[in-house]
């Protein structure tokens, strides 16, 4: 009986699982700190071999029981002087729980994620302020790889190690095909990445992982929003010809070219005055090995904009070349620098320009009785300009018709409530855009002006006659939402930029718009919020009970009424304690943590309560004739993925009612 | 032959799947819904009575909050 005959015979097959694209999570604070001692850099105590070192342990959170080992993350921490803007990217391969943080860092990953020349610094901190999200994998070629552990050498005992999971995917589960029952056999989690399995099968072994039977998701995915997050992805996501012709305007490409990660940046003023394709693997070698992550998201980003061009040949390889168009106005751009098509106006001649202070309550307050009307659309007098047929857009995705009571806010509607202002601003331009076409405005013509208008400087004015007609109504609307002010004078007038404008291009690094919280959060489940603004108390009311209004301050309390209420509504857990979390006050927003950990604990289990029963429409089979069909059947329904429980004893399944059709078929060419 | 039966397929946990056996024995003989009972955690029941199985669950629910008298 050789033992080693089962790893001689091994046969794995990898199973290819889709990468995503995008995700739609964005940026979350966080802390990290680090194990291990910088002077041991070079020899990290695990993970050595993994990304270069450049590995975490994760907290329990995100570990979830050993299925959040091996996702990627990029992190990078908040300290401007001595923090990259880019950060780290990491891979999860420990779990670990520290002073409130999600990561502890190897030495090594700590390190990158400060500026070159200042690691130093980051480590005497110790623990670290941080902000991470979660991105997809890139293993050079492979999507999945396993090892053998060293300890299946017993011939009674196997051992897997699953190694790198290409894209956002979570392995929770792996199978492994016995011959002899003809059944896939679940093998036993042990921990973290580690499945293991007693008397494994001799001979070729098959594995698997992916959705299996039993109703058990087994590849769980994070979810996936379609929809752009930001400007930049937007203009991303436009066909080639308006992409092409979006960059014919030398802002845009300007703006873009300010919104790549720093090495595509690198990359694309290196290759701004060469003429020919350069080669992939020439690239490849402008970065250390180190850097290997990040250029491929790099490069990535840079072909998905369609700044850079494949070329592919058979001789050479894939070689790379900028988009002509592009080039050609960057590289006027550089020489001729940036010139609007306005100047501002000289403020000697009897303009009032509103001080800085006053532009931002203006926007504001714009803002806010935008998003009043919007939510309040039954009641209330107009209190904005915008025409009625505009609301109904902005509010088509938010708002649910209903013949008796009047509108009611959709879950979506209650999402977007709890948004940070900036996301909601996107939500609600992005919703305009995407109508230009209906109003016969060309998309391409109001993103460009759009990004126009991000350069201008806030505070300046300038005139109105240097506008398009199509401009100018777009600017009307634009100064209902808050974006600019219009003023009149005797002979002109003209349009002030807000910082709402200026902040629409806004590029990875600029967080400098956060508002000051006003949310203090108590054990008692009691909630202090101070705050004048209307808006703010109608987005609390939404899951907490207010109890009484003060000049300056909203008392209100957290009850499982008021939490239901929300569940109702659409709105989860996780959104509640991320708007608490972001706008929680500055005194209680530097503890650690921020909301007291018995109230989240709280509204999560209350929101868990509600979902404790599952039920599907199925079809319950018995009385198989032999123990062949019975098997037959069990893999049929799950080919379908349709089979939700089997009793192999008594030969008993329960299948999906949408799958039934297609094994009655199946069972009658069965008895054949 | 292999037999088919038409139905909904419960998964829950133990104590509801109690619950649920427990509302069914207690009705009369003509209502019983629970086809099969799979496992402790899993139930097949018949077709109509999904809704309510839900209601007299939040019914539960309700019945275990603590409301405070307003005298």
């Amino acid at each position: 009986m050789k033992h080693s005959h089962v790893l001689l015979l091994l046969f794995v097959q990898v199973i290819v699982l889709l990468p995503l694209l995008c995700l739609s999570d964005d940026f979350v604070n966080s802390r990290a700190t680090y194990y291990g001692s910088p002077d041991c850099k070079a020899n990290p105590q695990f993970g050595r071999d993994i990304n270069n070192g450049e590995v975490s342990g994760v907290s329990w959170r995100l570990w979830n029981n050993g299925t959040g080992c091996g996702a990627c993350y990029q992190v990078r921490c908040k300290i401007p002087p001595h923090c990259s803007e880019e950060g780290v990217y990491v891979v999860a391969t420990d779990s670990g729980e520290g002073d409130g943080t999600d990561f502890i860092l190897s030495p090594k990953a700590y390190g990158r994620m400060a500026r070159p020349g200042t690691e130093n610094q980051l480590y005497s901190f110790g623990v670290v302020n941080v902000e991470y999200q979660r991105i997809p994998c890139r293993y050079a070629g492979y999507n999945l790889v396993y090892k053998i552990h060293e300890k299946s050498y017993n011939p009674h005992y196997l051992a897997i190690l699953v190694l790198y999971v290409g894209g956002v995917n979570d392995i929770l589960a792996v199978e492994v095909w016995q011959e002899d029952c003809k059944e896939w056999r679940r093998m036993r989690r042990v921990f973290g990445a580690v499945h293991d399995l007693q008397n494994p099968p001799r001979g070729t072994l098959t594995l698997r992982t992916g959705p299996v039977s039993k109703g058990i998701q087994l590849v769980k995915m994070p979810q996936v929003k379609i929809i752009a997050k930001n400007f930049m992805d937007m203009v991303a996501s436009l066909p080639a010809i308006k992409l092409d012709k979006l960059y014919n305007n030398v802002f845009i490409c300007e703006a873009i070219l300010r919104s790549l990660p720093p090495l595509a940046k690198k990359y694309v003023l290196q290759m701004l005055y060469i003429d020919v394709p350069v080669p992939a693997t020439m690239m490849e070698e402008w970065v250390l090995a180190d850097g290997a992550s990040k250029h491929r998201v790099a490069i990535d980003r840079l072909i998905q904009l369609r700044i850079f061009s494949e070329i592919s040949d058979r001789k050479r390889g894939t070689s790379y070349s900028l988009n002509p168009t592009f080039q050609n106005n960057l590289q006027k751009h550089i020489i001729s620098g940036g010139v609007l098509p306005r100047e501002p106006m000289n403020s000697d001649n009897a303009i009032k320009l509103p001080s800085l202070q006053e532009l931002e309550t203006y926007a504001l307050k714009q803002w806010e009785c935008f998003l009043l009307q919007l939510i309040n659309s039954g009641q209330g007098e107009k209190l904005t300009g915008i025409s009625s047929s505009m609301m109904r857009i902005f509010q088509r995705g938010l708002l649910s018709q209903r013949d008796k009571d009047g509108p009611r806010l959709t879950e979506s509607g209650f999402q977007f409530l709890l948004m940070d202002t900036n996301a909601q601003l996107w939500y609600i331009i992005r919703e305009y855009i995407l109508n230009a076409e209906e109003r016969d405005v060309d998309p391409a013509d109001l993103i460009s002006f759009l990004l126009e208008l991000s350069f201008h400087v806030t505070g300046q004015a300038y005139n109105l006659n240097t506008l398009t007609e199509v401009q100018n109504n777009t600017l009307k609307d634009l100064a209902d939402l808050g974006l600019v002010k219009l003023q009149q004078g005797r002979k002109d007038s003209w349009f002030i930029p807000t910082k709402l404008a200026t902040n629409l291009s806004v590029s990875l690094a600029d967080s400098s718009a956060r508002k000051e919280g006003f949310v203090v959060m108590e054990t008692n489940f009691r909630m202090y919020a101070y705050s004048t603004s209307k808006l703010q108390c109608e987005i609390l009311r939404l899951f907490a009970r207010i109890e009484y209004q003060l000049p300056n301050l909203i008392a209100c309390a957290i009850t499982k009424e008021s939490l239901y209420n929300a569940f109702d509504n659409g709105i989860t857990s996780d959104q509640i304690i991320t708007f608490l979390q972001q706008n929680s006050h500055p005194r209680c927003a530097d503890r650690v943590p921020s909301i007291p950990e018995n109230v989240t604990d709280q509204i999560r289990l209350w929101e868990t309560d509600l979902q404790r029963i599952e039920m599907t429409q199925a079809h319950f089979y018995d009385e198989f004739p032999s123990k062949d069909v019975f098997e037959a059947a069990c893999d049929f329904a799950r080919e379908w993925r349709g089979l939700l429980w089997e009793d192999s004893k008594r030969m008993r399944l329960v299948v999906k009612s949408e799958v039934h059709n297609q094994m009655r078929e199946f069972l009658h060419t069965q008895s054949k | 032959m292999v037999n088919a039966i038409k139905g909904v397929f419960v998964s829950c946990d133990i104590p509801m799947t109690q619950f649920i056996v427990n509302m069914n024995n207690s009705m009369p003989p003509s209502q019983k819904f629970i086809i099969h009972v799979l496992d402790s955690t899993h139930l097949f029941v018949q077709p109509h009575v999904e809704q309510m199985i839900r209601s007299a669950i939040s019914d539960f629910r309700d019945q275990n909050s603590y409301e405070k008298p307003t005298s």
